[in-house]
């Protein structure tokens, strides 16, 4: 029997039964309190008064990261929660393929582009959840589906990449994800259900708990769908436990676990659709967080051990271990005027690969590495800093590699402030590069560096935020694939520049409305291959209070230039532009209890339109649900 | 009394937001095309596996047969499919000594050397010439006849992660 209708009828009693008595309801007589002053936007999601570990925006003052609240992911209009991240920033890119899963291995989408680095596949760019680096081990990128945003308390996209603070994969860019924990003592919920059009089902259930000092958190989340066309149908489930024990005054030691599960399939060009073409992936990864104040050194100490296994229709079957321990220790002086940071780690890969048809295995031999980093940072006066940092990084494979980094952050009045950052990283080859024929291997390749450089102006006086930035990235031994089995190259390609501008626009103070507009345009040289030229992405929100809660209708828009699917401008395909729409309901009972009633809209144009060429998107489609918290 | 407050917001507020998205779903559904395909090739050929615009007919459509109409993908675009002709397939057969008769075919001189064919029947890809503008709500039956299909060289490698 088919439970989801059946959810949502339970779900829909709920919502009634959970609105106010009456008496304060429309047309029962006058409230006995105003109503605009029981409504407060504000009010309607206190975040379960959730408190974050580390506060500050990044470690590095002179970042600029793109900080993206989980909320902000959570009721997203795009699609997947990656694209809601795309959505926030024109210089980041994800490419998309139907109504919900990026999928793995051919066909995939959700190849992610910062500033002009990273794509297909993802590993120029560093996933980071509460500070420990979640990627699949052989083929060395983040799984773009295993990105489940029920726990998130907020993101940073730290554009640029910061090798001296994350290593190796930081070289385009890194995404930090950062969960929630709860703050004070008790139990919330907050369960999310929807269903829609291809049959698309999504259900969210998150739980903070929190008794004297032990911290307790539960995240629940599955999707599944039909998809728009033959074999776009897929499913994915997510479940994540956490647990922090208070330890004394100035210690917290925090587990996490986090499993996922993805099934779908590669649903080919929309000419020659397959229905064959199935993948499974199951992932797990565990990550510990001991945080302490020793004197005057607050210490960090992050273990992780991440392993998954991944199987294809066509008999590859591969299982994957990544493990380290990253220890942090920082430090004031001179009433914080300087800060100092010493760390290090290290970090362990292996894994094997098999075909299960032919029984044939591959030889993978393993990766270690460890380094040694510090950063400095001083604000000589107020407004004004300076960051500089070093990394020493030591493969068993590549052997010594030095890594910089310099920035500056001038606060020049209140409202405007400059910055400029330079850094230097690198990407050591995956084992997939390495040893498998996929699709071939090369031994002889070289690890990957760039020099990234950023220089921009913010402007901020209190009803509108502006902001422009222009970067050039000077990349070495890029890793590049050409061609296809059984002629294809795995090669270190010599030199590339990538050059661009990107800036943001966000109305803030002009209720009931709110309007924010980024655009990119960047050089990418010969290498175009799914990195566009030109990106725009706008935002507008109108929202207005009511008898019993808020009303917010939202339209967001992307718009793409420049897409190919070949390196030398090659395969063009023509520009996306694609509206998604929102409407929400947020009500807040007088016990307290939350009731979310929405509608996402996605593609309100009914564009045709394609981010894979032959992978067409969708055409108009609704997602309804309601959202409890308690 | 809570119990009439509660019906009055069903009737006022839910009732007409879930008949808004019951439609709203309902007609995501119905704006998709409804395709056909038939086979109107020639009575010896059969086609497999018939697909346009995202759907594909896991199927092998014998003459003047034609698909279940389904739902795809709203656009411009061609059928493609895969063809065999068991007659010729069998006189090959023939020509090569792999079966001893075949009514309808002379009797050519049987090769002996069976090395040289293989037995496995072999479906080519062919694709219609003409495209097929399928429209949001619109029906089509589209007829694949022998004077508008090609071979179909067009299939792409896979993208690649």
């Amino acid at each position: 029997m088919d439970i989801k209708p059946v959810l949502i009828a339970f779900l829909a009693v709920i919502a009634v039964g959970a609105e106010p008595p009456a008496g304060t309801g429309p047309g029962s007589g006058t409230p006995s309190i105003p109503e605009r002053d029981l409504i407060d936007t504000a009010a309607i999601y206190p975040d379960y008064e959730i408190l974050v570990i580390d506060k500050p925006i990044s470690k590095d003052a002179t970042h600029r990261p793109t900080v993206v609240a989980g909320e902000q992911i959570r009721s997203t209009e795009r699609t997947t929660a990656l694209e809601a991240l795309s959505q926030e920033s024109a210089d980041i890119y994800v490419s998309s393929r139907g109504a919900g899963l990026h999928g793995v291995s051919s066909g995939a989408s959700g190849g992610i582009y910062i500033r002009g680095l990273g794509g297909s596949p993802n590993s120029q760019i560093l996933v980071v959840e509460d500070g420990a680096p979640d990627y699949m081990g052989i083929f060395g990128h983040p799984i773009p589906d295993a990105f489940s945003p029920a726990l998130i308390d907020r993101v940073l996209v730290i554009k640029g990449g910061d090798g001296v603070l994350y290593g190796t994969n930081a070289m385009g860019g890194i995404i930090a994800i950062e969960n929630k924990w709860p703050g004070n003592n008790g139990v919330s919920l907050d369960h999310d259900a929807a269903y829609g059009t291809f049959n698309t089902f999504r259900d969210r259930i998150s739980l903070f708990c929190k008794n004297g000092a032990i911290d307790a958190v539960g995240g629940f989340s599955s999707f599944s769908t039909d998809g728009h066309r033959d074999g776009a149908s897929g499913s994915s489930t997510a479940g994540q436990i956490g647990v922090r024990f208070h330890l004394g005054q100035s210690a917290t030691l925090s587990l996490r676990d986090k499993a996922i599960h993805l099934n779908g399939g590669d649903p080919g060009p929309a000419f020659h659709p397959y229905t064959d073409r199935w993948f499974e992936v199951l992932r797990n990864t565990f990550t510990g967080r001991l945080k302490m104040s020793l004197i005057d050194w607050n210490l960090s100490v992050v273990p992780w051990f991440n392993f998954g296994e991944h199987r294809l229709y066509d008999g590859f079957f591969s299982r994957d271990y990544t493990a380290g321990t990253t220890v942090e220790a920082t430090r004031s002086f001179l009433d914080s005027k300087i800060e100092l940071l010493l760390g290090a780690g290290g970090d362990h890969i292996d894994g094997l690969v098999t075909n299960r048809i032919t029984d044939e295995t591959e030889t993978v031999k393993p990766m270690s590495g460890g380094s040694a980093y510090s950063q400095l940072s001083v604000s000589p006066k107020p407004g004004l800093t300076l960051v500089g940092g070093v990394r020493a990084y030591y493969s068993t494979r590549y052997g010594y590699v030095p890594l910089y980094k310099a920035g500056i952050a001038w606060g020049v009045f209140q409202l405007l402030t400059l910055h400029s950052r330079i850094t230097r990283n690198f990407r050591q080859p995956t084992l997939r590069e390495l040893y498998l024929p996929y699709p071939t291997a090369n031994p002889g390749l070289k690890p990957e560096h760039a020099t990234n450089w950023d220089a921009g102006i913010e402007l901020s006086p209190r009803f509108l935020h502006l902001s422009c930035s222009v970067y050039k990235t000077w990349a070495q031994n890029l890793i590049k694939y050409f061609g296809m089995w059984p002629s294809a190259e795995v090669v270190n390609i010599d030199q590339m520049e990538i050059s661009g501008i990107e800036g943001e626009l966000e109305l803030k103070a002009w209720n009931p409305f709110r309007f924010f507009l980024t655009g990119c345009w960047q050089n990418v040289g010969r290498f175009t291959k799914q990195n566009p030229g030109a990106k725009a992405n706008v935002r507008g929100e109108w929202s207005r209070t009511m008898a019993h809660g808020v009303l917010v209708c939202a339209v967001s828009g992307e718009w793409v230039h420049d897409i190919y699917m070949n390196n030398y401008c090659r395969d063009q395909l023509d520009d996306v532009l694609v509206f998604d729409g929102s409407l929400r309901y947020k009500a807040v009972s007088p016990s307290d209890i939350t009731v979310e009633p929405y509608v996402l809209v996605r593609n309100l144009l009914d564009s045709q339109y394609e981010y894979i060429k032959y992978y067409s998107m969708p055409g108009l489609h609704f997602l309804a649900g309601l959202r409890l918290g308690i | 009394m809570p119990g009439l407050n509660n019906r009055r917001i069903l009737q006022r507020r839910l009732f007409p937001a879930a008949v808004f998205i019951f439609f709203s779903l309902l007609s995501c559904s119905i704006m998709q095309p409804e395709v056909v395909v038939i086979n109107k090739i020639a009575p010896q050929v059969l086609i497999k596996n018939p697909c346009i615009n995202g759907i594909v007919w896991n199927t092998v459509l014998k003459y003047e047969e034609a698909t279940s109409p389904r739902r795809c993908m709203r656009g411009q675009g061609k059928v493609h499919f895969q063809k065999f002709d068991p007659y010729a397939y069998c006189v090959r057969q023939v020509e090569y000594g792999l079966i001893d008769t075949l009514c309808m075919c002379d009797t050519a001189a049987a090769i002996k050397d069976s090395s040289i064919i293989s037995a496995t029947p072999l479906w080519y890809n062919y694709q219609t010439i003409s495209s097929t503008n399928v429209s949001s709500g619109g029906y089509s039956i589209i007829e694949i006849t022998l004077d508008d299909m090609e071979q179909d060289f067009s299939v792409p490698g896979p993208y690649g992660h």
